[in-house]
């Protein structure tokens, strides 16, 4: 008897825990996402009125992200000065796609993201401006959808920890 | 006092394949080399102050084609136009649509390719199809024929340097410039207009060659717009601009002569006589020394002085 308890107990806080984590990570998603929107600022800033190159601007990001997206960032930068002429294209979506599972962003958002390699470093200012501003609306428009579905479910992931926890309890009793 | 340039300087900016066959050019050569051709589809031609070369594919250079050249493909241009332009080709892309992309160090890369031509001037190069490696040669004391003319008894003449392109006109006005700012006992505040980043080369955070002391280079910008600007706002002594050219020029010169600043520089052209230089300067007699050089003798060599007024 007391190892059921014992036992409920720790299935009852890995429940919760995980339902805890899964809002949390809902909630970093979220905050990854604004600091990306911020660091798009902060690129566009350095691409059309600083005319910096794409190492430097990127330089100047890596300053201003945050943590996960400063993993990002410098990885790439790392990869671009090695590039030994690859284009940057290939360079951002290797990035992206060795990134994956440090980051909080899930698929759709590294949909978004990966998009914006597709011109970086090409044509004139104004390719690199439009191409800025399209990934700010895709990332805005994300951020608002992910925030209405938040308010809507509210406080649902956590509670749901524990009301899988609860059930998984009345099942071994 | 010859400044070496670094190998690496240079073939940092080439795809590894390329990289590997200039490692095996030894300093004698590699320090005379003015220029490197690199074209899709065309074999690798390394230009010195003597010899034109043809690389091989073992890394050789031959004076003669001996049919097994190493030649360039369109990936191997489109990967240098990459490293040159540090993947950014939009930041580039005003000096490109001018033809030149400048590197750290004063050295230059001018481009050719497929161009998009509106409005009378170039909206875009597309297909970068022809890039021309140009070494820089900062000579240090070649001025130091004509410097006591030029400045003496704290004297500046206006001074115009005539002379064909590759003839080393570039790198005597700069040690022109870095005698005036670095006189011992009186040096002149030199402002270097310098259009096309060839004369102070400052690129980025990276020091550019040696201009002296007391001088200062405002670069980038159009002639016709920066001489009165820096006469406007720097008060210089002598204003040092690299290749003037028409009445444009010409009406900005005489605006900074007639505010009290001197001028030195240079102008393209065979000699004195040249129709357009007679027309837009020598006739106008603004210029009290006029230095006409050469290289048949050897680039650089000073094939006439005139000094006039």
């Amino acid at each position: 008897m007391f190892a059921k308890i014992i036992g409920c107990a720790l299935i009852l806080i890995a429940s919760t825990t995980a339902g805890y984590i899964a809002k949390f990570r809902a909630d970093q998603r979220i905050k990854e996402l604004e600091n990306m929107l911020v660091c798009m600022q902060g690129f566009e800033y350095e691409i059309c009125y600083n005319i910096s190159d794409i190492i430097k601007a990127t330089k100047n990001l890596v300053r201003i992200s945050s943590i996960h997206n400063q993993k990002i960032f410098l990885s790439f930068l790392e990869s671009a000065q090695k590039s030994n002429g690859k284009p940057l294209s290939e360079i951002w979506q290797e990035t992206m796609n060795q990134k994956r599972e440090e980051c909080y962003f899930l698929k759709d958002d590294f949909e978004i993201i990966s998009q914006f390699g597709s011109v970086l470093g090409c044509g004139n200012v104004d390719t690199q401006a439009k191409n800025i501003a399209i990934l700010k609306e895709r990332i805005s428009k994300q951020i608002l959808n992910l925030k209405t579905k938040s308010e809507k479910s509210g406080n649902l992931p956590a509670k749901i920890g524990i009301y899988a926890g609860l059930v998984v309890i009345v099942m071994i009793f | 006092v010859d400044k070496t340039i670094k190998k690496n300087e240079i073939i940092m900016f080439f795809p590894e394949r390329i990289r590997g066959l200039f490692e095996n050019i030894n300093e004698k050569i590699w320090n005379n080399i003015t220029n490197i051709r690199i074209t899709s589809g065309k074999p690798i031609i390394v230009e010195t102050t003597d010899y034109r070369y043809y690389m091989n594919i073992k890394g050789d250079i031959n004076i003669c084609l001996s049919g097994d050249e190493f030649v360039v493909s369109q990936k191997d241009v489109s990967n240098i136009t990459e490293l040159v332009t540090r993947s950014s080709i939009y930041a580039y892309s005003r000096y490109i649509n001018e033809g030149f992309i400048t590197l750290p160090g004063g050295n230059r890369v001018g481009v050719a390719g497929d161009t998009v031509f509106e409005n009378g001037k170039i909206c875009a190069v597309n297909r970068i199809n022809s890039l021309v490696f140009r070494l820089s040669h900062e000579k240090k004391g070649i001025a130091d024929l004509v410097i006591d003319d030029i400045y003496s008894n704290g004297r500046i003449s206006n001074t115009l340097i005539i002379s064909p392109p590759g003839c080393g006109k570039t790198t005597l006005l700069r040690d022109i410039a870095r005698n005036l700012a670095s006189h011992k006992t009186n040096p002149v505040i030199c402002a270097l207009i310098d259009e096309r980043y060839e004369l102070a080369c400052a690129v980025d955070d990276q020091p550019g060659l040696d201009i002296g002391q007391s001088s200062f280079a405002i670069s980038g910008l159009p002639k016709h717009v920066a001489i009165p600007m820096v006469v406007r706002t720097m008060s210089p002594d002598v204003i040092i601009a690299d290749e003037i050219c028409g009445m444009k020029d010409y009406e900005v010169i005489e605006y900074a002569l007639s505010s009290g600043c001197k001028f030195i520089a240079t102008v393209h052209g065979k000699d004195e006589n040249n129709n357009e230089i007679k027309c837009c300067y020598t006739d106008k007699k603004i210029f009290e020394y006029q230095i006409v050089l050469g290289k048949e003798k050897g680039v650089g060599t000073i094939n006439k002085i005139i000094r006039s007024g």
